[in-house]
């Protein structure tokens, strides 16, 4: 089911490159602007560290509790 | 739920929403469903926080106040960082998305007419929250209303915002029907009525602003005839000492007239939400050990942008005195005409 899934999305992501593939070189073209990357670079710092954390945080930390739904009160 | 089977009466215990947000995950990543939805819900959270901060205060102090609020050390063990609260799967989760989100909403959106694009998001995300913890409808239904009031809404489009907000929680009653054959039923031990008498209790607040909020030393074993049990855990003030300048910040928002409106009501409705819990059973000294500041996890925004704006105007006033100080210094220029 799951890998049905993941098929689906990944020709669909297909169909929308190619019907969008004018629209995509521009949106690139003016996202490496450098006001563009002035603006967001703050925000992709953040969440690299975030993500970072989060995955140390969900994977490597062994002083949490077990994990599951019994948690989840 | 994956497998299309109903939650048993005891699993009523908790809401769906969970749930469901785990069965989807299954699709994703079967061997540990909770882990995607997680990190998209603290990913949302990230960016709603950083888009707010930003207007509020800046990028820089945006950095500053986002540090101090989800930048930790990988190790969930006070939870006095609030993305302590993404490395577990928690349902309180979807209260501090949803936090995040009216912190966004209440920056950028409270000067324009909300498009229906917003008001749809509004109601299902207040919804879903509604969903998830119950509780939490005497949270969303004040801020939403205040949103709309101020945003003057038309009451049409209120009104479609209010109905989809009570849709969402229909599932959890359909659900209740099928399983308790009851759309009353909260599914726990205890009725909604008890578990209410639990709350709003100002001997509580009072023990809980103590152990919980400023330290769990304070902490004292009911129980006089064992020995004392241990706190185990830090409180939040003595794990972030730096939130004692929080209530600085808070109070300038209050004062301060260039603080918008918006940031106001987000800050009352965020105060209100901590009292609220801390003046409940669910928290205690003892409770520390069982992470129990993630009740009030998502009233951690205001006090962490309360702490960034204490910084900034402390330094803006410092700045201004040293200005000041360096020109009364600074030797005059003798008047020529009187030469």
């Amino acid at each position: 089911m799951s890998s049905f899934i993941i098929t689906m999305g990944v020709l669909h992501a297909n169909i929308v490159l190619v019907m969008k593939q004018e629209k995509l070189k521009r949106l690139l073209a003016t996202s490496f602007k450098k006001e563009n990357v002035k603006r967001w670079l703050p925000l992709v710092v953040l969440l690299v560290l975030a993500i970072g954390s989060f995955i140390y945080g969900w994977y490597f930390d062994m002083s949490k509790p077990h994990s599951g739904i019994g948690w989840a009160d | 739920m994956h497998s299309g089977h109903l939650p048993t009466p005891g699993q009523l215990h908790f809401t769906i929403s969970y749930s469901i947000l785990g069965a989807i995950g299954l699709f994703i990543m079967p061997s540990d469903p909770f882990m995607p939805i997680a990190l998209a819900l603290f990913i949302a959270s990230v960016v709603f926080c950083f888009l707010a901060a930003r207007k509020l205060l800046g990028v820089i102090w945006a950095m500053v106040f986002m540090a101090a609020l989800l930048v930790w050390d990988g190790s969930a063990i006070t939870f006095n960082f609030a993305s302590e609260l993404f490395a577990i799967p928690w349902n309180n989760q979807v209260l501090f998305f949803t936090f995040a989100f009216y912190f966004w909403l209440f920056i950028t959106q409270i000067k324009k007419k909300p498009s229906w694009k917003i008001l749809i998001a509004l109601a299902f995300i207040s919804g879903y929250c509604f969903l998830t913890r119950q509780e939490a409808i005497l949270f969303i239904i004040p801020t939403v209303l205040a949103f709309l009031l101020v945003t003057k809404t038309s009451w049409k489009k209120s009104l479609v915002v209010f109905s989809l907000i009570l849709f969402c929680f229909t599932l959890q009653l359909f659900v209740n029907f099928l399983v308790n054959h009851t759309v009353f039923s909260s599914g726990r031990e205890e009725s909604y009525s008890k578990i209410s008498r639990g709350y709003l209790q100002p001997s509580l607040l009072k023990r809980n602003i103590k152990e919980v909020i400023i330290g769990s030393s304070f902490y004292q074993n009911p129980d006089t005839a064992k020995p004392p049990i241990a706190a185990d855990r830090q409180s939040l003030l003595q794990a972030a000492p730096w939130l004692w300048l929080a209530p600085i910040g808070v109070m300038l928002i209050f004062i301060l007239k260039r603080y918008p409106l918006g940031l106001k009501i987000f800050t009352i409705i965020s105060i209100l939400l901590m009292l609220f819990y801390l003046s409940g059973v669910n928290m205690s000294g003892q409770k520390l050990r069982y992470h129990t500041l993630r009740y009030i996890s998502s009233g951690f925004i205001v006090l962490n942008l309360g702490l960034a704006i204490t910084i900034k105007e402390g330094i803006g006033l410092g700045g201004v005195a040293t200005k000041k100080l360096i020109k009364s210094i600074k030797p005059q220029e003798p008047d020529k005409g009187t030469l």
